[in-house]
């Protein structure tokens, strides 16, 4: 099992605008300019498109207009929770695997907490023979090495 | 270095197949070349590329050179991609405070 990795946040908004501002409203605030298959490629994704519901696609509008998919929403539980098959794909790879993202927004004093956990990093499986973008294979070896050392060293810390 | 170097490295993939066995076992070039498909002289090339992007270094022992992954090579790549999350939630948490000021 390679460690997950895991995030919060907190935001000074309530638990449905967090959710929304995160799930729904995804390309108001993504780096479109860096992270996504686009940017790789040397121009800023359009947009990212999301179908705020079970099964609902996500999908990358390239700079050219081309689409890509980001994968799936396993689980939409609004306002709470949101499952997600995720995986930004690199240029020139076409492999379908996805790690798991899981989205958690709890209401806090000051606002709503994000915790963010992305797992399943077996899931991407052979995605190093075919990738391109040159992070496929650094991701599992990072994964397996930094961010269990990471995490553990977080944990305690 | 920079992440590219060794994200431009390890792209290739008989140079990552490298990577790889000298993460399990250091190794010269002779005994590397013997477990790849590649000629020796081009599995010096893909090592030199590893080398200059500070992902594995070499030892003189004897007459030979021991190949070996360099551990700290790889914290550029770790620093990029832990930056990657760390980012984009702070992108989100500052498309929030942006809604509130405009509120």
């Amino acid at each position: 099992m390679l460690a997950p990795i895991e995030k919060s946040i907190d935001v000074p908004c309530d638990q449905k605008t967090a959710f929304t501002v995160f799930v729904e409203e995804m390309h108001t605030w993504w780096p479109l300019d860096k992270f996504t298959m686009s940017a790789m490629k040397g121009a800023p994704a359009k947009t990212i498109r999301i179908e705020a519901r079970q099964g609902g696609q996500i999908t990358e509008v390239g700079s050219d207009d081309a689409e890509v998919s980001w994968g799936h929403i396993e689980t939409f539980d609004p306002h709470g929770f949101v499952a997600m098959r995720f995986n930004i794909p690199a240029p020139n790879y076409d492999g379908d695997g996805r790690t798991l993202l899981e989205l958690t927004f709890t209401p806090i004093d000051t606002g709503t907490r994000v915790d963010l956990k992305q797992s399943d990093w077996e899931a991407m499986g052979d995605w190093a023979e075919g990738v391109h973008g040159g992070y496929g294979h650094g991701w599992v070896m990072i994964f397996e090495g930094g961010y269990a050392q990471a995490c553990a060293a977080k944990a305690g810390s | 270095m920079t992440y590219e170097a060794a994200l431009h490295a390890l792209a290739d993939p008989t140079r990552r197949a490298i990577f790889e066995t000298l993460r399990r076992q250091p190794s010269t070039v002779t005994d590397l070349a013997k477990t790849q498909p590649v000629s020796r002289p081009a599995v010096s090339q893909h090592l030199k590329v590893l080398h200059d992007a500070k992902l594995v270094k070499a030892t003189p022992k004897g007459s030979h050179r021991i190949y070996a992954v360099r551990a700290e090579g790889l914290d550029a790549l770790r620093r990029y991609l832990d930056g990657f999350w760390d980012e984009t939630l702070a992108a989100f948490g500052a498309e929030i405070t942006k809604r509130n000021r405009n509120r």
